[in-house]
């Protein structure tokens, strides 16, 4: 289910293009056959369970690791032949970043950004000021708590001239204060400055919330890879509860057939699922000529959440997504 | 690459382990200091031994200690910190993530391993250097600043019993082999390089240096373990032993310094290699 949201206008050129991703250790596949498309200046959000695979496409993506098969391209430019060109415009901040303890967040920040160019101590500061760090800038990281931390590899990340941001779930370690300017900054980045985001999660709030396209992945697969407005607009759903013997359903006429079937709501009954956006009344008239007792009708909207555990759950006994 | 050199010196300066080094330069100073004020003055030490018609009791000059106190330093107690730091310094940052970070930098791999060993051998050579100033103050402090120098072979793996330079070209051939030790520590630099990148792990890799380098030595001491001498890169590495023969080798000089960088670029290839086929 590889969606591709209708637009009036012509989607913007992808920025990142993955294609055929693999990579296996051991001959476990960990990325199988991933392809992902991030467009210029949206934010696209990486959602999987933990153990799903996106810290390692992450990494991939960076050059970090090499992938088994298949190919990368940022920029219009292939990763592996040209990783340096293309680090010059990624900033990242992948798991928890390491810093020099020893060293002051300025330092830090000033040493690992000249590694791409060195910029004026004002610049520094600003980023620091941008993610809340300059009353702290000249102390040592060794004294920050995790979560500055985790803001200071957003503010190196940053620097000197990212176009493309990659947040390894970047909310990790913070308060909820930490977590809602986080969620800011990164709205921010994309809308004011043209940042394109890649940001990865487990949690569902924060994708919904703060990203415009996501992609599911799920044991190293992509299940899905869709735009929020488009995964909104073609998640809801109509539930009719009926009372009616097995037998009944079986001779509805093909155009009333639901989707799915399960146990009903109310005692006695079923409920049949009809997806996409069928007619109900239509649908009602049709199972009362069929001789089933209607009970109730209504129309669900599908949260990112059921759509994440609908397509990440694989069977009833698949404790580890409904156990977390 | 020069931002990349200069952030890993940064990193070897600012940190407090880095200092262990001349900690150590301090405490072998000290011990050598007692123990030469002891033998010229402990009535249980008495110089006795005659060296070329003249009691050893009469070589404690500044020279002698200067020279002395190199041997152990250059042949177990540099080769240990350096693939402490070095180790520290690659696998270390691999545990905790810090190389992640700077490999998200547009730096190639090839270009971390060349900046760290570059600061490797700057840590080497500082370390040298500090262990030739710190010596001969300190004992021009205790004994006579000049001399002639007393060389027992053994001592250096060399192939005489004792003999003695004249003072004229002592201060020569103490700049000499303290120059020339320095590509040994570099080798060593580059061993724990390549360890750190196998192992990925701190304390493996630092053991597993110090393990090679040892038991080469121990290999290159058995007799009975002639075949593989040559093979062994402890053979060649202390090429600086022979600038205090009476007349240098240059020729054995060269043939062993040629070795060495073989080995110290053999290490860095093999350690370049694992590194780029590495997840970090």
């Amino acid at each position: 289910m590889n969606d591709t949201p209708q637009t009036a206008s012509p989607a913007p050129e992808p920025l990142l293009v993955c294609r055929g991703l693999t990579k296996c250790y051991r001959k476990r596949a960990v990325l199988d056959h991933v392809d992902v498309d991030v467009r210029e200046g949206e934010v696209f959000g990486l959602l999987g369970p933990n153990g799903a695979g996106k810290t390692t496409l992450i990494r991939m993506i960076l050059g970090l690791g090499l992938p088994t098969a298949g190919s990368i391209s940022v920029f219009g430019k292939d990763l592996f032949r040209h990783r340096r060109a293309v680090l010059r415009n990624v900033g990242a901040v992948v798991e928890a970043p390491g810093f020099l303890d020893f060293l002051s967040g300025l330092e830090n920040l000033q040493r690992l950004v000249a590694l791409t160019r060195p910029l004026p101590k004002d610049r520094l500061l600003d980023s620091l000021q941008a993610v809340g760090l300059r009353d702290a800038a000249r102390a040592r990281v060794g004294t920050y708590s995790y979560g500055m931390k985790q803001r200071l590899g957003i503010a190196q990340a940053l620097l000197p001239d990212t176009r493309l941001l990659i947040l390894d779930e970047p909310t990790n370690g913070l308060d909820p204060h930490g977590i809602a300017g986080m969620r800011r900054l990164i709205r921010q980045l994309a809308i004011e400055r043209g940042v394109t985001v890649l940001v990865s999660s487990h949690l569902l709030v924060e994708i919904e919330q703060v990203c415009d396209r996501v992609a599911i992945i799920h044991r190293g697969k992509c299940l899905l890879q869709t735009s929020i407005d488009e995964l909104r607009a073609h998640s809801s759903h109509l539930e009719i509860d009926v009372r009616a013997p097995a037998s009944l359903l079986e001779r509805l006429p093909a155009e009333t057939a639901a989707t799915e079937t399960r146990p009903g709501n109310l005692e006695g009954g079923l409920t049949l699922v009809y997806r996409g956006t069928p007619d109900a009344p239509v649908l009602v008239r049709q199972l009362v000529q069929a001789g089933a007792d209607v009970l109730r009708v209504q129309s669900r909207r599908e949260t990112l959440e059921d759509v994440f555990l609908r397509l990440t759950r694989t069977g009833e006994n698949d404790v580890r997504i409904d156990a977390f | 690459m020069f931002a990349l050199m200069r952030f890993e010196l940064r990193k070897l300066v600012a940190q407090r382990r880095s200092l262990v080094a001349f900690l150590a330069i301090g405490l072998m100073n000290g011990l050598f200091a007692l123990a030469f004020w002891m033998r010229n003055h402990h009535s249980g030490h008495k110089p006795v031994r005659e060296v070329g018609g003249r009691l050893v009791g009469e070589f404690m000059n500044a020279f002698v200690y200067t020279q002395t106190i190199l041997a152990p330093c250059v042949f177990m107690l540099f080769p240990v910190i350096l693939s402490i730091i070095g180790c520290h310094l690659f696998a270390g940052e691999l545990e905790t993530g810090q190389m992640r970070l700077v490999l998200c930098r547009p730096v190639s791999r090839w270009q971390i391993i060349l900046a760290k060993f570059g600061a490797l051998c700057g840590y080497g050579g500082v370390m040298l250097l500090c262990l030739l100033t710190v010596s001969y103050t300190v004992s021009s402090l205790m004994f006579a600043p000049s001399g002639d120098v007393i060389i027992p072979g053994p001592m250096y793996m060399l192939e005489r019993a004792v003999y003695i330079l004249p003072q004229e070209v002592a201060p020569q051939r103490i700049l000499y082999t303290y120059a020339l030790a320095w590509p040994m520590l570099m080798s060593v630099g580059a061993m724990a390089l390549l360890f750190s990148l196998v192992t990925r792990h701190f304390t493996s890799a630092a053991v597993l240096t110090s393990t090679v380098y040892f038991c080469s030595y121990i290999v290159s001491g058995i007799p009975l373990l002639s075949a593989i001498h040559p093979f062994m890169p402890t053979r060649y590495l202390p090429f600086w032993r022979h600038a205090l023969l009476p007349t240098i080798p240059w020729h054995t000089i060269a043939v062993d310094a040629g070795w060495t960088a073989v080995y110290t670029a053999g290490f860095l290839l093999l350690a370049a290699g694992v590194f780029s086929n590495v997840d970090v």
